[in-house]
This record gives structure tokens, C-alpha cells and sequence, in this order.
């Protein structure tokens, strides 16, 4: 069984998270598979992990939600406010922050 | 795990925790369609039933994981959850100490007014104010008495 994978609980899920529903909004299967699919399986999660991680950001006001009803069956697609917005921008250019900083340093070892 | 079992566990163990039940049911629910969904893939990929119900139970995570981060997103979404020793060691002496010389001030005020009114020369107000307080911190010792007891 899949445990939680704990590189997944600090500040990336939200990162991700963020980042797919600015393009589209998206129900909690669907974005564990999109996740999955765009990082080519890179992350092991407990896919149940996902809502969690939905509901904090939606009591953030970051995510709204509403329900859908599409072929037989009611969805919760969560979509992307404002100021989830302005978090993801700012979430992203940390990221990219740390990423230039640790490559530099993995660069400065193999030269 | 069947998905029933599974989220019904689910649900047993955040009412567990004090979670009300709209945000139980609505957890619940999400859950189940996730397991509904991934029943479908794993029937798209030609499992036979016993396969599909681990490949599901596999996919989904382990339970006590899930209660643990539900838990965690929930208290870490409101204030007295993210600063548990402030709000319920530090904050409610505080509270408590201000509540009361609130009211000391309020009847010393009051005895003050009354006393200039009345045209009293004896500093009137000192013996309402500790009659109050009296009467107050008795009122708090039967609160917290019957508190105790439970």
C-alpha cells in the first residue's frame, strides 16, 4: 500500500496543485492523474492525500469549488481564485528560487 | 479493503476526531468516487474483480495516513489550531484576569459616581468593588468546580 510520500506534503502538493488548476479547473481523480501523467510518475502518493490538501487551500480561499453533475455521477471541481493566483506566482518564483540555488550547487560539483 | 469499509472507516474516524458532519459526508463522498474511479481504470485495464478492489486499495493510501493529514489540513486551517498552547494555556488566564479587572474598573467606576452622587466622603466605591469580585470569583469557583467534574 502506498504510504504518504512526505517530499510530497511540504509545499510541493500546493505548488502543483496551484499550477494544473490555473490552467483548467479539475476534480480530485483527475488532478492526482494529471499529476501523475505531466511528472511521468516521478511523485508516490496516496492518491486520498489530494483532498486534504484541496479542502485547506479552498478554507485558504486560494481553490473554490462546485458541484457538477456529468454522466450519472456529481463532481467537485475545484477552480483556481484570484488569490490563488497571486500565491501560485508567488510559491512559483520561490521554487524556482531554491531550484537555481541547488542547481548551481549540483553544477559547481560535477565541473 | 472494500470501498464501503473503507469509507465508512474513514467517516467513523474524523467524527472521531469532532469534524462536523457536512464536512465528513462531503469527504466521504469524494473518497468514494476517487475509489468509483479508479475501479474503472483498473477494470480498463482488464483486471479481474479481486485485482481491481487492491489495485483501488493500493491507489488510494493507507487510511491512517489519510485520517492523520484530514486532521492536520484542519487544524491547521483555523488560527487556534496552528497555536495551540496560546489559545488554550496562555490566552484563557489572560482572558480570564482582564475579564475581571474589566469589572473592577466598571464598579469602581460605578461606586465612584454612586459615592459623589450620594455626596459620601469614605472611598465608597473600594467596599463594592470587593463585594464584586467576591461575588464573581465565587461564581467562577462553582464553574469551574462543575467543569471539574466532568
Amino acid at each position: 500500500m502506498n504510504k504518504t510520500n512526505p517530499e510530497f506534503l511540504n509545499g510541493v502538493p500546493e505548488l502543483l496543485v496551484l499550477q494544473l488548476l490555473a490552467r483548467r479547473e479539475m476534480y480530485g481523480y483527475e488532478l492526482v492523474k494529471e499529476i501523475l501523467v505531466r511528472s511521468k510518475a516521478q511523485f508516490r502518493f496516496g492518491e486520498g492525500c489530494i483532498y486534504p490538501c484541496l479542502h485547506w487551500l479552498e478554507k485558504q480561499r486560494l481553490l473554490t469549488s462546485r458541484q457538477v453533475e456529468a454522466g450519472g455521477r456529481s463532481r467537485l471541481y475545484y477552480r483556481l481564485t484570484p488569490r490563488g493566483r497571486k500565491r501560485l506566482e508567488s510559491l512559483a518564483a520561490e521554487w524556482n528560487r531554491v531550484a537555481e540555488g541547488v542547481g548551481l550547487i549540483l553544477g559547481a560539483q560535477h565541473a | 479493503m472494500r470501498k464501503e469499509e473503507f469509507v465508512q472507516e474513514l467517516s467513523k474516524r474524523l467524527a472521531r476526531l469532532g469534524w462536523p458532519t457536512a464536512q465528513i459526508e462531503r469527504t466521504a463522498r469524494e473518497v468514494s468516487d476517487h475509489w468509483e474511479d479508479l475501479e474503472n481504470e483498473g477494470r480498463e485495464q482488464g483486471l479481474i474483480p479481486d485485482a481491481i478492489a487492491r489495485f483501488a486499495t493500493e491507489r488510494i493510501g493507507n487510511l491512517e495516513s489519510l485520517v492523520g493529514l484530514h486532521d492536520e489540513s484542519m487544524r491547521k486551517a483555523h488560527w487556534c489550531g496552528r497555536h495551540p498552547v496560546v489559545s488554550f494555556v496562555l490566552l484563557p488566564p489572560i482572558a480570564l484576569l482582564v475579564w475581571f479587572l474589566g469589572w473592577g474598573a466598571m464598579a469602581a467606576a460605578a461606586g465612584e459616581l454612586y459615592g459623589k452622587l450620594l455626596g459620601l466622603q469614605h472611598p465608597f466605591w473600594s467596599s463594592f468593588v470587593l463585594v464584586l469580585i467576591t461575588a464573581k470569583a465565587i461564581e467562577y469557583t462553582g464553574l469551574f468546580s462543575i467543569a471539574a467534574l466532568f
